[in-house]
Formats: structure tokens, sequence, C-alpha cells
């Protein structure tokens, strides 16, 4: 017989705070269609993602019913097209692009992620064209997301990519200046992208990969902060920081257990490989369901202000402990999320102006993924997007971490106005970006920032 | 099963169970105060699905003026037990068997 106390604690998670699986993300390699005739490789992806994800969506039903845990989303993750399209010109970029998006409708996946180049140290033909198709990819299809991985700490970080990514992110929002450049969105620019991360925009089925595998992402931050709340109010003398670190870090392992069970189920089901569970609290514009919340309940009333990092450093830590205590199959990103238009406290700490663009860099320096979701004015110029991303990409690259950037300059919008996306996206005032056009000439340089050193390490 | 304390809620539950052929192998009840909290394993049989008994039990709940939730042990064992998650059917002998779905 299971104690009382534990019986209740796991119910209350599941009922009270919405204990959910946040996404169950099938990965399948693509490489094994590769054709130089463009006909012929799209029907090889098409019948490739219908043979391993076709009854996706029917498993996970089945799960959510045995074991009464909602799975939010469910999406497919492919090889990098980058590889895939070899040899394609621009419009078989498209066609690839449309089939994904087609199938993805077809099979009943919301996202389907790897329209990605990974060109941290250079860049093939068929990269360069991926890169140039991205706009009118993400402004003409739905559901396909797309991903760049710019540096890595091992060969450096390829400054000609970001600023064709500056341009590229002008573009695309031009292109959806009708939804306040929303197709910006749907592009992440990565250092050091892992290739088992279930989340979107950024994930793909990288090297290293099976032919078809299951990854989760567990629940979103709700559980945790009510944990913290749950400990800050029965507490008289109020919980110490470790006492609130060893909180979080009990919730991360229940929460943990939940995705692989889930996970290992589906995959089971589906007769494929388990991956990973992906650690990241991820949160969504609901209220109670924001990692921002979470610094609150810690004592940050003011996010943004001094203190926001540590908190930060000390939630993503104790996440990190539960979860690897609870599975040796943890991967992705797994880090808490600092999405700012999805993340309805952080958006609100960026209206009040106390969350700035700096002190996000800061934050992201502990946390994963990085400048995430931010909304900055529409006339601000390519090279400055590129510099932006240059430095994100910068902190992982020097700190052996994944970071990322997910930057939309909305058109036709300055500081402090809204940006609405809507859905899982939000919205979120734009931030201003100061000493905008300081550093044209430094990314105008071009070529590679070599590959940090790896002892001497202060 | 979690609500107020009153006379038949046990009664009322193990009827709807039987009702629909669940047997039950393990039962624990207590009282904190004028609050019931009740959790039980049980065997569910194999052509009744977990959504059914599920609704079913939330029916007789309500009925009962208590909250009644269903869950399948595997979620109880990985949230509580360090060992290796388990996945599948977790029939095991009777008495000791919780759930067949």
């Amino acid at each position: 017989m299971h104690r009382t106390e534990d019986v209740l604690a796991t119910l209350s998670m599941i009922r009270q705070y919405k204990l959910d699986v946040r996404t169950v993300t099938m990965g399948i390699d693509l490489q094994p269609c590769a054709a130089p005739d463009l006909s012929t490789l799209c029907d090889r992806i098409r019948e490739r993602l219908v043979h391993y994800s076709g009854r996706l969506r029917a498993v996970c039903r089945e799960v959510e019913g045995r074991y009464g845990i909602p799975i939010v989303n469910r999406r497919i993750a492919v090889s990098p097209i980058g590889w895939v399209a070899a040899g394609q010109r621009t419009e078989g970029l498209l066609a690839i692009a449309r089939t994904l998006d087609a199938v993805a409708a077809e099979v009943g996946v919301d996202l389907v992620g790897g329209f990605s180049a990974l060109v941290q140290k250079g860049w093939t033909e068929a990269e360069r064209r991926l890169i140039a198709s991205l706009p009118e990819v993400l402004s003409t299809t739905e559901r396909v997301c797309a991903s760049v991985n710019v540096g890595t700490t091992a060969a450096g970080i390829n400054m000609d990519a970001i600023l064709a990514l500056g341009h590229v992110l002008k573009e695309t929002a031009e292109r959806t200046r009708d939804h306040d450049g929303f197709g910006c969105a749907k592009l992440v620019i990565f250092a050091n992208a892992p290739s088992d991360n279930p989340f979107m925009a950024g994930a793909f089925h990288g090297p290293g990969e099976p032919d078809c595998v299951i990854n989760i992402g567990v629940s979103g931050p709700g559980v945790v902060k009510a944990a913290v709340e749950d400990l800050v109010a029965h507490s008289h003398a109020g919980p110490t920081l470790g006492e609130i670190a060893e909180e979080i870090k009990s919730t991360a392992f229940r929460v943990t257990r939940v995705g692989e069970l889930i996970g290992r189920e589906v995959a089971a089901r589906l007769g494929v490989s388990f991956g990973i569970v992906d650690l990241s609290l991820a949160p969504t514009p609901q209220v109670g369901d924001s990692v921002g919340e979470i610094l609150q309940a810690m004592g940050v009333v003011r996010i943004g202000a001094p203190g926001s990092t540590a908190a930060l450093a000390l939630l993503n830590d104790a996440v990190k402990k539960g979860g690897s205590f609870a599975s040796s199959s943890v991967g992705g990103l797994s880090g808490a999320f600092v999405a700012v238009s999805e993340d309805a406290a952080l958006a609100r700490a960026v209206e009040a102006g106390d969350l700035t663009l700096a002190k996000l860099e800061a934050m992201t320096a502990v946390c994963s993924v990085g400048l995430d979701m931010i909304a900055v004015p529409g006339e601000t110029d390519a090279e400055t997007l590129a510099a932006l991303i240059a430095d994100e990409v910068a902190i992982g690259v020097i700190n052996h971490k994944t970071t990322a950037v997910r930057v939309i300059p909305v058109p036709g919008k300055s500081a402090g106005d809204r940006a609405v996306f809507g859905g899982l996206f939000g919205e979120t005032a734009i931030l201003p970006v100061h000493a905008a056009g300081g550093s044209t000439a430094f990314v105008r340089h071009g070529g590679r920032i070599p590959a940090p050193l790896s002892s001497l390490r202060n | 099963m979690l609500g107020d304390d009153a006379p038949g809620i046990i009664h009322g539950i193990a009827g709807c169970l039987a009702a629909h052929g669940v047997n039950i192998v393990d039962l624990h009840a207590r009282l904190d105060a004028a609050r019931f909290s009740m959790v039980m394993e049980a065997m569910i049989p194999q052509d009744l699905t977990p959504e059914t008994i599920r609704s079913e039990l939330e029916r007789c709940g309500r009925d009962n003026k208590i909250e009644a939730y269903v869950q399948h042990e595997n979620i109880f064992l990985a949230t509580t037990e360090p060992g290796p998650v388990r996945v599948g059917p977790a029939v095991r002998t009777q008495g000791d068997a919780l759930a067949s779905h």
C-alpha cells in the first residue's frame, strides 16, 4: 500500500496544480529520403513521416486516458533539412517545407521542427540557400519551425551566418507584418544546439540519433510555483533559500518521473526508442504557468530587480538536480525558459520597465535558453539584430552551454508598443534596444570568431 | 476519495466498484478532524477502460458528496520510488496487483 501522504501529494500535483506533459516530440531521421529528384525526395519524406508518426496522435490519446495525465502538444522533429536537401535549389527547399507542413497537418501534430542548418564553422551551398529561403518558408507555412546553429564551443561563431540571419529576421518580420512579425517566432538561432531538444521552435533530430525516437518535455512551471508557495505559506519563520531549493528539487523529481513514464509508454506502444526527458520549465501565457511567478514566489517581487539572476540560478540548478536523480535519460535543453511573451509575469515586468534587454541577457547566462520571444522595435536594423544574436551566442560558446535567440523586430511598432502573437506565443511590450546601430562595423567584419580556450577558465 | 465524513461513504464507493466488477485489493481510510480521505487499490477488469471507471467513480463520488479520483498505480510508483520507471500493465498476482489497464 502506498503512503496516503504520497498519494495525496501526487494527486494534488495532477488535479490542483495541473501537472501535464508539455510535449511528446517524435524525432525522425530523414536522411534515408535523400534523392536528386525533388519529387522523389518529397514523396519519400512524406512516406517516412507518415510511417513513423501516423499513430502518434492516437497513441498519445491512449496514454492520456490510461494515466489521466494530459499531453498538451504532439510534435515532430526531423533531421536538419540542410543535410536532407543537399543539391536542391530554392524551389526544392520550398517544396520540402510545404511537404513537412502538409504531413504535420495530416498526422495531427501542431508543429514540425528541423527546417534547420548547422553552420557553426561554415555553410554548404544547400545550407546557404536554406537560410535565404527562411522568410518565404516562415511566412507561407503554418507548422514548420526553423533553427540555425551558428556557434559551438568547439568551432567558434560563424559571424557571416549571423549577419545573414539579421537580414532574414528583417525580411521575415516584414512578410508577416500583419501579425506583428510572427514569422520570426518560428526561428531559433542557437549556440551549442542539442540534438534531442523536444521544445519548439528549436527542435531538430540531430547527429547521433536513431531512426526514430520519442523525446519528452515535462510539465510547466505551475507545479513548481505551487510547491514554493506552499512551502512559504506553511513555514513559520519563512524558509531559507536552501529549503526552497530542496522543495524545488523534490518537485522536479516527481515531475520528471511522470514525464519519463509517459515517454516510455508512448515509445513502447509505437515500437520506437525512448530518448530523453527535457526538464525545462516552459511557460505559457496562462496565469499560474510562469517562470516569472516562481521567482516572485521566491521573493523577487519585481522581476528584473537585483537578485533576479541569483534566484533564477537557484531555480535552474535545483530543477536539474531533482531531474537528474529522477532519470538517467535527461537531455535536451533542461533549464528554465525566460520566454518573455509566453510568460505573463515576465511580460508584465517588461511592460513595467523592470526587465530590460540587458538584464535578460544576464539572466540567460544561468539558465536556458536565451533571449526568447523578445519583441524589439521594427526599425531595428539587421546589423543590430545580428549583434544582439552574437552577444547571446557568445555567452553560450564561452560558457559551454546552449543559448539561443528568438527575437521579433515588430514592423511599424516602437519601444513600449504591444506586440500580440496569440495562443501559446502570447504578447509583450516591445523592448528598447539601447545604442542600436553602434556595432555595425563589428558585425560587418564577418568571418568566424575563433573557438574559445578551454583551459585557464576564470 | 476526499470529502466530509458521513456514514456509508465506503459502502457507497465499494458498491459502485463492485457493480462494475472492480476488485478492491487494499484500502486505507482515515479522518483528520471532519475531513475524510480514503486510498484504495483495485483491480480493473480487462474489458473496462480507465476512462469508464474514472467517470463512473466520479459520478458515484458526487452522489456521496466526495471527490473521487482514479490514477494508475504506475504514476504513484514513479513519483515516490527511486527505482526504474515501470511501464506497461502493472499486473502481478492478485493481492498485490493494482490495475490491469
